[in-house]
C-alpha cells in the first residue's frame, strides 16, 4: 500500500497537481485514524490552500482532527539542525559561519531541509509524514543531498547525522517516494526519467506513480459523433475523444498504480483535494 | 535596427514553451528575422518545427526567417567564470569540489548565464525579433532576478563577512578576522569544509568586476523587453500569474498580454439545461468548466486591468510551424 510507511515524499512535474494530491494523502490517512503531519518543503502556498487554510508557518498547526500542517523555513530548520542535530556548542559567530557555508554550499540546506522531514517522521508524535517536496526536477538533488554531505565531509557528526539520513531515505519499511503526472509528454517523461535515475542510484524506494487530471473513456461512439451537426455537442465530443485517445498513449508509458480523473469544474483547490481524498477510498 | 525581445514566463506545464515558438512563427510570418530561445523543448515541439534545438540557432524549415536555439543551462556555470575571472582562477574554481555542487544547485546562476545568452543573441545583430522561453524554476522570476541576485552571490552577505570589503590584501585580511572562527568550526564539522567555502568564495570575488558591469547590461535588455505571462484558469498557475502581474514592472515592463491557453469556448457554459442525451451529458460537464474558466478571467481582468488573450484548448499541439503562427495571430503585433 502506497501510504504503509512512516514518510511519502510527493514529487511530480511542476503543474501537475502534487500539492493537491499530497494533501489528499493526508486527508486521506487523517481520516481513517492516523496521526498525520503534512509539509510543505518549498513554498507552502498550493498546499495551505488545498488544506483550506490562510497559511502555513514553521510549527505544525492543527488544521483538521488528526490532521497537523507546516512548512519548513530553511533558516529556521538550520539552527534546528546545528542546535539539536550537530550540538554546535555556542551559537552566534558559530552560526554567522555555518550560514555562510549553507548558503554557499546549496547541499547543506538541501540536507537540512530533507533532515527536517525525515526526523519529524521518526519523532513519534505522527505516524505518518507526506512531504510535498520540490518537483522532479530537484528531487534527486535533494536526495541525493546527505550523500553529497559524505563525501565533502571526512569525519564528526555532520557526516554521522548525513549517513543517518541517507540510510532512512533508502529504508523502504520507512520512507517512500510517490510521484504524480499527468498524461502528457514532458510530465510523464520527467517521471521516467527520474525512475531510471532511481533504478541506478538506490536513494529511495518508489512506492507509487499517480496519473492525474486523466479523461474517462467517452461512452459514445465514434459514429454517433460524426452523424453529430456542427456545434457545441459535438466539438465537446471530439475534444474528449482527441483528449482521451492522446492521453491513453501516455498512460500506457506511465503504468500509474493510481489514477484520479480530470475534475470539471470544480472552484477552489480545497474541493479538489477532498474530493481526491474520497477518490482514494478504493486505491 | 535594435532587437525587440519578448519575455514569455509563466508557470510550469501550461504551455509555455509552445506560445513562444508560436510568437516567433508568428513574428517570423510577419517578416521579422526571428529566434526563439526554449529552455526545454519537447520532442512534440521540435517535430512540429521540424528541428533538433541545439545550443546555436538552426533555421527552421517551411517557416522563413525563424530560428530555434535552446539555451543551455547545465554547462553555462562554467562559461560565466571563464568569461569574467582570469584563467588561472576560473580553473581554480571549476576544480574546486564544491563548483559542481554549486552550479548544480544555484538556480540564478543557471538562470542568469541563460539571460546572458540571451543579451548576447539581442545585441549580435543577426535578430529583428526575439522570443525567450524563460526557465522553469519560479516561474521566470528567477530568470528576472538573476543579475541582481549573482551580483549579490559574489559580492554579497557571506563573501563580505569573510573578506570585509573589496580591498587590496582581502585574503590576509581574511587570514586574522574570520579564518580562525571557521578553524573551530570545521573541527566541529569534521573536516576543512568551511574553509575550503571560503576560498571558493574568495575566487568567486574576483568574478565580481566582470559580473557586475554585465549583469546591468543583461538588466537594461529585459527592462526594454516586451512581456507575455501565460497562463491556464487552475488556481496554481493563476496564482503565478497574478505574482507576474503584480512584481514584473520591477524587472522588466508590466505584461501586455495575459494569455490563457487551454481555454474552452464561452458558449459552452450553460450550452446545456437538461441533459437529454449522452452528447449533451458530455458538453454540460465540459460547460461547467468553461463557466469556471470565464469567471476566472474575468476576475482576472477586473483586478489587475489586463486584457486576456484567450488560446483554445487543443488536444494535440499544432503540428508546423505555420499552425504555430496561427494559434499566437491575436497574441501579439509586431510593428514594422
Amino acid at each position: 500500500m502506497i501510504l504503509d510507511r512512516r514518510l511519502v515524499v510527493v514529487t511530480g512535474k511542476g503543474g501537475v497537481g502534487k500539492s493537491a494530491v499530497a494533501a489528499a494523502a493526508a486527508l486521506h490517512a487523517a481520516k481513517h485514524g492516523r496521526r498525520v503531519l503534512v509539509v510543505g518543503m518549498s513554498e507552502g502556498a498550493g498546499l495551505a490552500a488545498h488544506l483550506r487554510v490562510g497559511r502555513l508557518g514553521p510549527e505544525p498547526t492543527r488544521v483538521r482532527p488528526g490532521l497537523d500542517a507546516m512548512t519548513i523555513d530553511p533558516a529556521a530548520a538550520l539552527d534546528e539542525y546545528l542546535r539539536l542535530r550537530i550540538k554546535v556548542p555556542r551559537l552566534g559567530l558559530m552560526t554567522r559561519a555555518f550560514r555562510v557555508l549553507a548558503e554557499t554550499v546549496p547541499g547543506i540546506r538541501d540536507t537540512v531541509v530533507i533532515g527536517k522531514v525525515i526526523y519529524d517522521a521518526t519523532r513519534g508524535d505522527w505516524d505518518l509524514v507526506v512531504a510535498d517536496a520540490p518537483p522532479t526536477g530537484q528531487i534527486l538533488s535533494y536526495l541525493r543531498a546527505p550523500a553529497t554531505i559524505e563525501s565533502l565531509v571526512p569525519s564528526g557528526r555532520v557526516r554521522e547525522q548525513a549517513g543517518w539520513m541517507r540510510a532512512s531515505l533508502r529504508d523502504p519499511e520507512a520512507t517512500g517516494l510517490l510521484i504524480i503526472a499527468t498524461p502528457e509528454e514532458l510530465p510523464v517523461a520527467e517521471t521516467q526519467e527520474t525512475l531510471a535515475a532511481l533504478e541506478s542510484e538506490d536513494l529511495v524506494t518508489v512506492c507509487g506513480v499517480v496519473a492525474n487530471r486523466v479523461v474517462p473513456a467517452l461512452a459514445i461512439t465514434a459514429n454517433r459523433i460524426s452523424a453529430e451537426p456542427p456545434g457545441p455537442r459535438r466539438d465537446a465530443a471530439e475534444l474528449h475523444r482527441d483528449m482521451r485517445r492522446v492521453q491513453e498513449e501516455y498512460l500506457a508509458a506511465l503504468t500509474p498504480d493510481l489514477t484520479f480523473p480530470l475534475l470539471f469544474g470544480l472552484r477552489t483547490p480545497g474541493e479538489v483535494a477532498s474530493r481526491l481524498s474520497e477518490m482514494w477510498e478504493g486505491a | 535596427m535594435t532587437t525587440a525581445i519578448v519575455l514569455v514566463v509563466g508557470a510550469g506545464g501550461v504551455g509555455k514553451t509552445t506560445m513562444a515558438a508560436a510568437i516567433a512563427a508568428d513574428a517570423a510570418r510577419a517578416g521579422a528575422r526571428t529566434l526563439v530561445l526554449t529552455v526545454d523543448p519537447a520532442r512534440r515541439l521540435a517535430d512540429a518545427l521540424g528541428i533538433d534545438v541545439g545550443n546555436h540557432p538552426v533555421a527552421v524549415p517551411g517557416m522563413d526567417q525563424m530560428s530555434a536555439a535552446m539555451l543551455d543551462a547545465a554547462a553555462s556555470w562554467e562559461a560565466i567564470v571563464r568569461a569574467h575571472a582570469d584563467e588561472a582562477v576560473a580553473e581554480r574554481l571549476v576544480r574546486n569540489s564544491l563548483f559542481r555542487a554549486v552550479a548544480d544547485r544555484f538556480p540564478s546562476g543557471q538562470a542568469y548565464a541563460a539571460a546572458e545568452e540571451m543579451t548576447a543573441h539581442a545585441e549580435s545583430g543577426e535578430w529583428d525579433v526575439l522570443v525567450v522561453d524563460t526557465p522553469p524554476s519560479a516561474g521566470g522570476i528567477d530568470f528576472l532576478a538573476s543579475p541582481r541576485r549573482m551580483r549579490s552571490l559574489v559580492a554579497g552577505r557571506a563573501l563580505r563577512w569573510l573578506t570585509g570589503p573589496g580591498i587590496p590584501g582581502r585574503r590576509a585580511l581574511y587570514a586574522v578576522t574570520a579564518r580562525p572562527a571557521l578553524k573551530i568550526a570545521d573541527a566541529v564539522l569534521g573536516g576543512p569544509l568551511l574553509e575550503d567555502v571560503a576560498e571558493f568564495l574568495l575566487d568567486l570575488r574576483e568574478t565580481y568586476d566582470g559580473i557586475s558591469r554585465r549583469s546591468k547590461q543583461v538588466e537594461r535588455a529585459m527592462r526594454s523587453a516586451a512581456t507575455v505571462v501565460v497562463t491556464t484558469a487552475d488556481p496554481a498557475p493563476i496564482r503565478e500569474a497574478v505574482r507576474f502581474v503584480e512584481e514584473l514592472p520591477e524587472w522588466a515592463s508590466p505584461p501586455g498580454v495575459v494569455v490563457f491557453n487551454r481555454s474552452l469556448p464561452a458558449e459552452w457554459a450553460h450550452a446545456v439545461a437538461e441533459p437529454k442525451d449522452a452528447l449533451d451529458a458530455n458538453l454540460a460537464r465540459w460547460g461547467l468548466e468553461a463557466e469556471r474558466q470565464g469567471d476566472v478571467r474575468a476576475e482576472l481582468a477586473a483586478r489587475y486591468g489586463v486584457e486576456p488573450v484567450v488560446i483554445p484548448w487543443l488536444a494535440e499541439m499544432p503540428a508546423s510551424p505555420t499552425a504555430l503562427a496561427d494559434l499566437a495571430e491575436t497574441i501579439i503585433t509586431f510593428e514594422e
